[in-house]
């Protein structure tokens, strides 16, 4: 798959800007208060988003199918807390671990494939797992979902307050500690290698790289990610339901990370709030408007081709301050 | 005995709907090399005209299909030229969220219109009713859909195999380079056939309106189904269409009557096995360029 | 990034301190946050909910008490499969407008995930129409404003069996509710001597029904239980039990399938549909003629009372006697649970009593779509007085 400069997938670097939207992120504590409940969960959804990008921005899969590793995550999580070990980073960690085991699991199978094969696998593998949980309501809960979910003070300390904040606070180390770690694996030759593969999968395989094994290893990572952001969904929801392995989760994720723009790892995290924020106003205004805007906003930014918002503010940056040195 | 009966009738009948729905988007598929996702919005805007005219009085069921067909031919010529011929050369990634957007502003649209609730389907009294085959009854609706659906098939296989028209298509498809430089107008093909596409999948949203109820969220909720068919028939193989939607019919309608519980799974439980096992589909046996 | 301990420890034991102090600080005004679905797929289900409180609050002012009552309406933009909506709107109505009384949370999964809201707050939230049994026992500050799914599960088998059916078969939606409904049905139907031949469970998002009633006629039952999602499902499958002749052939005995503001998207194929649920908008007291009047003269002629109307306007009823139990003092969400336990009174379905188990004692009605003048209605025909909530079982 070549990749013309219109595409999508088109790189960008902001470099020196990074550490503002972490600072916004920080604020947003002490400017919002009240508001840190669906600010906790926009952090979730960019952690998805995050999980979308090693994937399909590095390794070029296609898939329709993280919505299954975020409910895993978000189940096993549950049943963590209800078995009785109620320490949540711990447990986040072993949900995320159950996830990542399942995409090991799957993905030597499913990543034979590309293209459409590869999506409607994956989709299928995504429909399968919503009504398996449906069907197992003894695991599951069914419809009504897990709910007695207790989680003991966050580091002993910690209480997890009504208002969200602590909460808050905790997602967020996540996605810094996440971030910084899928950043270093893709800057490693590993990383390089993923995007080889990206481009021509068959070039790579004339020069020796093995790449089943590295697309498995990029699909386990991106799995662990989406089981961390599901486990983090149940532990400050204290709640589970069916809606985890739904098909809208997954297209949300794709779509926030199109906007947000594919490749840049920031997409995710740039993408996630906008989506959330227009979502929210615009179903204030009319809900049915909401579909409008979205499927516009899609349309018109692969029409753009520009790389999403990263893309775009990669150009004006670049314009106001000249070619920048090749690090 | 009645049961392998009712399997028959309902799962081609049901099956021959989707046909008529998925046979536009094996072509497009296998011949602009798109993942069209939004092929069941044309299915879904075609099915909504048909039936509001009908449902408002303003023209009988079975005229009101053709008009509902030649509006979305229109409409899909717009389209093409408008946004999907972009897509001819783009990644995946960007076919795919095009195409999931464009889906959104239909569902969008059909809200709108229509209203969030199933979209009622009044048949009129000569569609209604049951006609007694002697070792059951079977319903007069579907009866007509099956011999419509297999007429119209039946044009398309003759306009596939005996005309140039055809000939060129199947060119196109086989090798579009080698078809571009024997002169064949392959932009101009590619209008055509997704005009024509989008026409085939109106018609089966509008006469199937009845078995695939119509919602604002019918291109999302048979897109799986659409693709299952596409994905088992093989890009471009226009002849397996046939087969591999009767053969989804049956499955899915034997799968749902004999072990309801699990209905759901059993089509994509058959789908993944079969892509992993046979990726170019049920039938394929041609290569392509 | 480094925020001081003492800071965030301060910051917690704040948020900890509002959690669990009592909500209502304001003797003057007590605030009631109601969560449901205002827009999307279940919209309707919203616009019952506010046009029942309106008409209560139209009918019996908004001063109880002592003080002023004031309403905070949230979406919780169900049918996003998101039930955290409703919870996180729960958390924020507590914790930061500081309400006293809950309301609406029309789906089970949302009730379930607001339940640790109304725990650590102590706040009484009043579901207005979620159904499951298992919903009471998250919760001490939960009262039911609708049925328990069960109920009507069982008097359809108790009111088959008086009509003299004796080959029982049951089809429902494949989740929570509906399998709750096929147990409590094979259950009664069996204990009062009936044979239950066959029992389905319809995947959610079937939309081809074709085999499922083709499964009901080989079967050859006399009473069919139905539990399906109002809409396009329940339509589509009453049309393949139609087209399939069943609908002319066996008693069918649904709950909300064909409620009076959904018959329009059938055809005639419904005729002979029976239902059992708890209200019905034709019922002639005074207090549903008043609802009517009111409804009619607010929202225009052709508005009915649906269930969630009925919910809503009910349990603003409760809420204002819980209010006025607490006059002159600050709210206090479990004694004033405890002083609507064995509260009766007329509602327009008819007399209502909140039996100790935090639901309701209340009639049954047992419908028939009739065609009358050219329309579809449901006309009650039978009815069981004062059915109690059948004991816990879970």
């Amino acid at each position: 798959m070549t990749l013309p400069r219109e595409s999508i997938l088109s790189r960008h670097r902001i470099g020196a800007l990074e550490p503002v939207w972490w600072l916004l992120a920080l604020l947003v504590y002490f400017v919002f208060p009240k508001h840190l409940a669906i600010a906790s969960s926009v952090l979730i959804m960019a952690m998805f988003a995050l999980s979308f990008d090693v994937v399909l921005g590095y390794a070029g899969i296609l898939t329709l199918g993280n919505a299954v590793f975020f409910g895993v995550g978000a189940y096993a999580a549950a049943w963590i807390s209800i078995a009785g070990w109620h320490e949540a980073i711990t447990g986040a960690f072993a949900a995320a671990v159950v996830s990542a085991l399942a995409a090991g699991a799957l993905g030597p199978f499913v990543l034979r494939l590309t293209g459409l094969p590869l999506i409607m696998v994956t989709l299928g593998i995504g429909v399968i797992f919503f009504e398996a949980a449906n069907k197992a309501a003894w695991l599951t809960g069914g419809d009504d979902g897990l709910s007695n979910i207790v989680l003991s003070p966050l580091l002993g300390w910690f209480r997890w307050s009504l208002s969200g904040g602590t909460a808050y606070l905790y997602v967020l180390v996540w996605l810094g500690l996440l971030f910084a770690l899928i950043r270093r694996v893709m800057a490693s030759p590993f990383g390089v290698a993923l995007q080889g593969i990206r481009e021509n999968a068959d070039r790579m395989r004339l020069i020796g790289a093995p790449v089943l094994r590295h697309l498995v290893v990029s699909y386990v990572i991106s799995a662990f990610v989406a089981g961390i952001a599901g486990a983090l969904w149940t532990q400050t929801n204290a709640f589970v339901g069916l809606g985890v392995f739904s098909l809208d989760r997954a297209i949300d994720g794709l779509v926030m990370l199109a906007l947000g723009g594919v490749g840049g790892l920031y997409g995710g995290l740039i993408g996630a709030p906008v989506y959330m924020l227009l979502k929210h106003f615009s179903q204030e205004w009319n809900p049915h408007y909401w579909m409008f805007l979205i499927g516009g906003l899609l349309i018109f930014v692969v029409r753009l081709g520009r790389g999403g918002i990263l893309g775009v503010l990669g150009r004006v940056l670049s314009q106001w301050l000249g070619p920048r040195p090749v690090s | 005995m009645s049961v392998v009966a009712f399997i028959i009738l309902y799962g081609v009948s049901y099956g021959l709907v989707l046909c008529l729905i998925s046979v536009g988007l094996v072509v497009t598929m296998g011949l602009m090399r798109v993942i069209n996702l939004a092929h069941g919005a044309f299915a879904a805007i075609g099915g909504y005209i048909a039936v509001s005219l009908a449902g408002h009085g303003l023209l009988p069921f079975a005229a009101a299909i053709p008009v509902a067909v030649i509006a979305v031919v229109l409409l899909s010529i717009v389209m093409e030229r408008l946004l999907f011929v972009h897509l001819y050369n783009a990644p995946e990634l960007d076919q795919v969220l095009m195409t999931i957007g464009f889906n959104f502003v239909v569902v969008a649209a059909l809200t709108l219109f229509f209203g969030t609730d199933v979209y009622p389907v009044r048949l009129p009294p000569w569609l209604a009713g049951s006609v007694d085959l002697g070792f059951r009854t079977f319903e007069v609706y579907r009866v007509i859909t099956m011999a419509v659906c297999l007429a119209v098939i039946g044009l398309l296989w003759l306009a596939f195999d005996r005309t140039n028209l055809g000939a060129r298509l199947r060119a196109a498809v086989d090798n579009r380079g080698m078809a571009q430089a024997t002169g064949i107008d392959v932009p101009r093909l590619f209008l055509l056939t997704f005009a024509a596409g989008s026409g085939l999948a109106a018609f089966g949203g509008a006469i199937g309106a009845p078995m695939l109820p119509l919602e604002p969220i019918y291109p999302f909720k048979y897109l799986v189904l659409v693709l299952v068919v596409v994905a088992l028939s093989g890009f471009g193989n226009v002849r397996a269409v046939v087969g591999v939607s009767i053969f989804v019919g049956i499955v899915d309608t034997a799968g749902r009557f004999f072990l309801p519980d699990l209905g759901a799974f059993i089509i994509y439980a058959l789908l993944i096995v079969l892509m992993i096992w046979r990726r170019q589909g049920l039938f394929a046996q041609r290569t392509v360029a | 990034m480094k925020i001081s301990l003492v800071r965030l420890v301060a910051a917690m034991a704040l948020g900890s301190l509002t959690a669990t102090a009592q909500v209502a600080h304001a003797e003057e005004t007590i605030k009631i946050g109601i969560v449901g679905p205002f827009s999307g797929p279940f919209a309707t289900t919203g616009t019952g909910f506010r046009q029942g409180l309106e008409a209560y609050v139209a009918q019996h002012g908004s001063e109880v008490g002592g003080r002023k009552v004031q309403l905070i309406y949230r979406d919780s933009e169900t049918g996003s499969s998101d039930p955290s909506v409703a919870k996180r709107l729960a958390q924020e109505l507590v914790v930061n407008d500081n309400v006293a009384l809950l309301g609406g949370f029309m789906l089970t999964p949302e009730a379930a995930a607001a339940a640790p809201v109304a725990n650590e707050a102590k706040t009484p939230l009043l579901l207005f129409n979620a159904a499951t049994p298992a919903l009471l026992e998250m919760s001490p500050y939960y009262i039911r404003m609708g049925q328990n799914i069960a109920q009507p599960a069982e008097l359809g088998a108790t009111w088959a069996r008086q009509l003299g059916k004796s080959r029982g078969y049951s089809a429902t939606a494949d989740y929570a509710p509906g399998h709750i409904v096929e147990e409590a049905f094979a259950a009664k139907f069996a204990a009062e001597g009936g044979k239950i031949i066959g029992k389905d469970r319809i995947p959610l998002k079937t939309v081809d029904f074709a085999p499922f009633a083709e499964r009901i006629a080989n079967a050859n039952p006399d009473v069919l239980e139905v539990f399906i999602t109002p809409g396009a499902p329940a339509v589509g499958f009453i049309k393949a039990l139609a087209a399939r002749g069943l609908t002319k052939k066996i008693l069918i005995i649904g709950q909300g399938e064909a409620e009076d503001n959904d018959l329009h998207l059938y055809d005639d194929s419904v005729v002979g549909f029976h239902s059992i649920i708890y209200l019905s908008a034709a019922l002639d007291n005074p207090e549903n003629n008043a609802l009517k009047a009111t409804l009619h003269r607010r929202f225009g002629p052709g508005t009915e009372p649906s269930a969630f109307t009925i919910g809503a306007y009910d349990g603003l009823n409760i809420m204002y006697r819980m209010i006025e139990s607490q006059a002159g003092k600050p709210f206090d969400g479990a004694a004033a649970v405890k002083s609507v336990i064995g509260y009766s009174w007329k509602s327009p379905r008819g007399p209502v009593t909140i039996a100790p188990s935090r639901e309701l004692i209340q009639n049954f009605y047992v419908r028939e779509v009739e065609k009358k003048d050219g329309k579809l209605q449901n006309v009650v025909i039978k009815t069981f007085e004062q059915v109690q909530p059948p004991a816990s079982k879970k």
